[in-house]
Order: C-alpha cells, then sequence, then structure tokens
C-alpha cells in the first residue's frame, strides 16, 4: 500500500472541490445533519419499537379490562382513543428517554465536539436538534394513538366506542404532548449533560410531582399539580374542559418546553463544551 | 490564516493560556510543542469556538470560529479521537458531517479511502480500533477539502505506518498552500515534520520561530573532531575557552563550536585531523532547554508560599 498516492489523489481533487463555491449551509441541513445522527444509530430503532409495543400492549390491556368490568356490571366506558392515550403513561417514558439521550449520549462518547465543529453557532445546532425531536415526538404521538386505538376499539367493542372528534382530539392532543414533553427533556439533557440525571428527572417530572403535589394539604400546591406537564397533556388528549380547556393545556405545554428548552438553549450558549 | 490575539484562559486561579499571540501561517506544517498542561488543548478549543477565551481572541481568517460560514469546508479539526457513536456506522458519521456544511456526499467514501479505511465504511464505530478512529477522525478533518487543518496530537494510537503516512499527509497538504497546526508531544514526531515551531510551557509563549532557527540557536550544537594528537588539540581548546569531553579513544565532543573555528585551531597547531563534524542539537534536547527555562516563569504565587 503506498500512502505517497493515497495523498498525491487527494491534492488533484482539491480542484473538484471549490472552496468558496457551494451554497450556505442552512438551519435545513442541520436538522438534516441531527436527523441523519438520531436515525443512524441502531438504539433509536429500538427504543421507538419498544414504545410501541408496550403502547400497544397497553392500549390492548386497558380495552380488554373495560370490556371485563363493563360485562360484569362496572361502569366502564370509555372512547378507545381515551384509552390509548391513557396508555401514553407507559410510552412517554421510552420517548423522553430517547430526547434526552440525543443531547446527553454526545457529551458521554464525544460526537458534541463533532457537531459543533460542523455547527458552531450553539442555538442553531440545539435548535436543530429540538426541532427534529420535537416533529419526532409529534408524529410517533401520532402513531402511538392510532396504532392504539386500533388494537383497542375491538378488544374494548361497544364499551370503547368513539366517533371522529374523539379520535382527532386523542391523536393531536397525544402528538402534541409527545412533540412537547421530547423538546423538554432535550432541555433537562443539556443542562445536565448527564444521561441518569435526565433520565431521573424524566420520573419525577412525569411520575413524581403529579403523586406527590395533591398529598400537601396545601391548595395552591394541589392546584399547582394540574399545570404539570403529564396533567396538562391528559387535558388535551381527552378533550376535557375542567380545570381548564385545550388552549390553556397547550399555553402551559408550551410554557413548560419554553422554560426547559429556552433555559437549556441559554447554558449551552454560555459553558464551554 | 489563524491569529492568536492576546489570547489567554483562566481555570478559577488557574492560568491555562496567558497572553499568546502569534500567526500561524499558510503553505508550512507549523508545530505546536509543549509538555503535558502547557495549554495546547485549551488554546486549540478556543481556536475552535468550543471554549470562549477569558481574554484576548482567536481567530480564523480574520473571523471568530462560530462566524465561518460553512465551517468544515474552511477548518479541518481533529481533537478528541472517540468522537461518533460507537453504534453509528463510519459512513454515516461523515455523511451527517458532510450534510451539515453542503459538503457532497461523494466525499464521504473518497476521505475514507484517503485515510485507508476505503472497506470499513458500514461497519459500526464501535468495532474500531483507536488507530482506525484516529484515522475517521482524520477522515473528518478532510471532508470539506479545508484550507486550514488542525490537530491535536494526530499520531496517538498509529502505529509506524500510521505515522509515516500522517506526516506524508500533512507535508502535502502544506505543500498544495494549507495551513497545518499540529500538536504533539513526540518532539523527534515534529522534527521531521514541521518547518515552524510555537513552543508554549505554562500556557506562556516560549517559542515562535522557523525549525532551522530553533536547532540552529541551541547550545547543544557541537563539533565532533578525531585527531592522532587528542591530547594537545585538547588543550588548545580549552585554553580558547571551548568545553570539551572525550567522546573516543581519539576523538573529542566539542560543545558550542562550529567546525570552522575547531580546524582553525587544528590548523594553527599544525595537526592531522582525521574527523570534523557537525553535531545538530535534535529536537528533543532544543526543547529541553526551552521548557527548563519555562521553569523560571514560575507563577508568583506558588514563589510566595514556597
Amino acid at each position: 500500500m503506498s500512502h505517497k498516492n493515497v495523498v498525491d489523489s487527494s491534492i488533484e481533487r482539491n480542484a473538484t472541490l471549490s472552496r468558496s463555491s457551494g451554497a450556505r449551509p442552512s438551519f435545513g441541513a442541520a436538522m438534516f445533519f441531527e436527523a441523519t445522527k438520531l436515525w443512524a444509530v441502531r438504539s433509536t430503532r429500538i427504543t421507538l419499537a419498544s414504545a410501541l409495543i408496550a403502547h400497544i400492549g397497553l392500549s390492548w390491556l386497558l380495552a380488554f379490562s373495560a370490556k371485563a368490568s363493563g360485562d360484569n356490571g362496572y361502569e366502564s366506558f370509555m372512547p378507545a382513543p381515551y384509552m390509548s392515550l391513557a396508555s401514553l403513561q407507559l410510552a412517554q417514558l421510552f420517548v423522553a428517554a430517547l430526547a434526552a439521550l440525543s443531547i446527553t449520549s454526545e457529551y458521554s462518547n464525544g460526537t458534541i465536539f463533532s457537531s459543533l465543529q460542523a455547527v458552531p453557532l450553539r442555538a442553531r445546532l440545539l435548535g436543530a436538534k429540538a426541532a427534529v425531536i420535537g416533529i419526532l415526538g409529534f408524529v410517533f404521538g401520532l402513531l402511538l394513538i392510532g396504532a392504539g386505538t386500533l388494537l383497542a376499539a375491538p378488544a374494548a367493542g361497544h364499551y370503547g366506542a368513539f366517533g371522529a372528534d374523539e379520535l382527532l382530539i386523542a391523536l393531536f392532543g397525544g402528538g402534541f404532548y409527545l412533540g412537547a414533553l421530547s423538546m423538554m427533556m432535550l432541555g433537562v439533557g443539556v443542562l445536565l449533560r448527564s444521561t441518569a440525571g435526565a433520565i431521573t428527572s424524566a420520573f419525577v417530572l412525569i411520575f413524581g410531582l403529579p403523586q406527590i403535589l395533591p398529598l400537601f394539604n396545601i391548595q395552591w400546591l394541589q392546584d399547582l399539580a394540574f399545570y404539570l406537564p403529564t396533567n396538562a397533556g391528559q387535558i388535551l388528549g381527552t378533550g376535557q374542559t375542567e380545570p381548564y380547556g385545550a388552549t390553556v393545556a397547550v399555553l402551559v405545554l408550551v410554557l413548560w418546553t419554553l422554560v426547559l428548552l429556552g433555559s437549556g438553549i441559554w447554558v449551552f450558549k454560555r459553558r464551554d463544551a | 490564516m489563524i491569529i492568536f490575539q492576546d489570547l489567554g484562559k483562566d481555570y478559577g486561579s488557574v492560568r491555562a493560556v496567558d497572553s499568546l499571540s502569534l500567526s500561524v501561517m499558510p503553505g508550512k506544517v507549523t508545530g505546536f510543542l509543549g509538555p503535558n498542561g502547557a495549554g495546547k488543548t485549551t488554546t486549540m478549543r478556543m481556536l475552535l469556538g468550543l471554549d470562549s477565551p477569558s481574554r484576548g481572541s482567536a481567530t480564523i481568517n480574520g473571523v471568530g470560529y462560530a462566524q465561518l460560514l460553512a465551517p468544515l469546508r474552511t477548518v479541518g479539526a481533529l481533537l478528541e479521537p472517540r468522537t461518533g457513536h460507537r453504534g453509528q456506522r463510519a459512513d454515516s458519521h461523515l455523511t451527517g458531517l458532510a450534510r451539515s456544511n453542503k459538503i457532497p456526499v461523494v466525499r464521504v467514501q473518497q476521505v475514507l479511502e484517503e485515510v485507508g479505511l476505503g472497506d470499513t465504511g458500514k461497519r459500526r464505530i464501535g468495532t474500531f480500533s483507536l488507530g482506525m478512529r484516529q484515522r475517521l477522525g482524520i477522515a473528518a478533518a478532510l471532508l470539506g477539502d479545508p484550507e486550514i487543518l488542525i490537530f491535536d496530537e494526530p499520531v496517538n494510537g498509529l502505529d509506524a505506518d500510521g505515522v509515516a503516512w500522517i506526516r506524508g499527509l500533512m507535508r502535502a497538504k502544506a505543500a498544495a498552500g494549507a495551513t497545518v497546526f499540529v500538536s504533539s508531544h513526540l518532539m523527534s514526531e515534529m522534527q521531521s515534520t514541521a518547518d515552524q515551531l510555537v513552543v508554549i510551557g505554562r500556557g506562556k509563549l516560549l517559542a515562535h520561530d522557523s525549525m532551522d532557527h530553533v536547532l540552529a540557536s541551541s547550545a547543544q550544537n557541537s563539533v565532533v573532531v578525531s585527531s592522532p594528537h587528542i591530547g594537545i588539540l585538547a588543550g588548545a581548546l580549552e585554553k580558547a575557552g571551548f568545553t570539551v569531553a572525550m567522546s573516543g579513544i581519539e576523538s573529542l565532543q566539542v560543545t558550542a563550536a562550529t567546525p570552522t573555528l575547531v580546524g582553525g585551531i587544528a590548523h594553527e597547531l599544525g595537526l592531522r585531523i582525521n574527523e570534523l563534524s557537525l553535531q545538530r542539537a535534535s529536537l528533543e534536547q532544543a526543547y529541553t532547554e526551552l521548557t527548563a527555562q519555562s521553569l523560571d516563569y514560575v507563577p508568583t504565587g506558588i514563589v510566595e508560599e514556597s
């Protein structure tokens, strides 16, 4: 093997790739980069597949249980799309972990350095990642709610009867919630730079606080629980009007996202990589 | 062109880089030397916008790294040998980088072949040896065919063949007009690669000169002379103020001398000379002298404490 020839041929190629020509990379190029990194890793596909299996399994189980209870005379009616939405309790953990890992794994394996060399504008790099993760969360949310409904509806029979409006509310509510949650967890991942820390935070935010806050005998703490992302997602995805409606639910989720992702970007811009 | 202007970086009370000012010119390989902890990597990280300077600036073609329109098409850098997700394929890692800077994706296979990884593109990065990951990092640096190459310890993990290859690569890129800025702690490696030398110690610039000047100015340059009348010659040289040492039965090593001076003295005495040669200092020796001087730059805080 001759190294000299390899080097010589590379010099000749300099002519073919002009330095000054070519388009200025856009935000879209940065998104393309983030999507490539995310999709190229096997663990992304495994995580999403696991989430899908867990979700349709739980949806089916809820439907089966509703039918069994109903047949025994208990009040168990729930539109099948809302059964699917309730099953997000489980699947959202996979999505939250995936979102946090998309940045914490870059810190643990050193990829963050090549990412910042390619896209040195920090807000652009993280913004592109948030966009990709957010879109993935939204689309995957649609897929989960749809697939869960598809399995839950026949299993629940008339105890899961639903109309088009209920399906649409669950689809877009669930999608919006998962998209927002993904961006929140990306923000947490940037702030903590540690996979274990980010996933622990996800547990606290998704399971811990909604359980703990109502235990306090203090009214405003109990009220605060309604404004946690999980509860806002529940309200948005099931068309509830109490204690607040869809518009407020969207605002609550947007606010959580702005605070967590925004502080992540703020810190990321100022911190040494 | 790379310009450092009064560049400084503090970590708490530790001054990692202290008022570094210099330019790195195109068409040359500039070696960046210094002991461990001298501030080489910190300097390179500031140059690439990874760390922000506490003072001063590091610019590339007049702007900070983050202001470059398509950084990978201007600067190729190898900083960390362990880059890329272990579960990601080598070609996909490079494809992502290419897309981020609108570099034609055909370059991916080209650079993989250029670094000798042509048939391993489909393998996951986690299966690579340290040397292969180093080559992959170099492939990433070459992807945008940049005019500036910045390598931090590029020979780490490479075998002898790989070391020779990267030396050839750096020489060829510089000959083609590129700016090559390369750090190393392997002095012998720099001696056969670099045209220019930048030496730092404790974050301060100790020397910035051409390789030839650094070597010529070393006090370790010496002359070896051999003669059947070695005793007489030694006495005359010592009288003339040279430091001499026996280096064989009939030969002497004369420190800080030139062949002309030693030959002149022998000629005046009419002594027969069998050998007269200049022993150039190795970069290793010149570097040791420079960094030994840097011990004089002990931070005042420590002096006061001791």
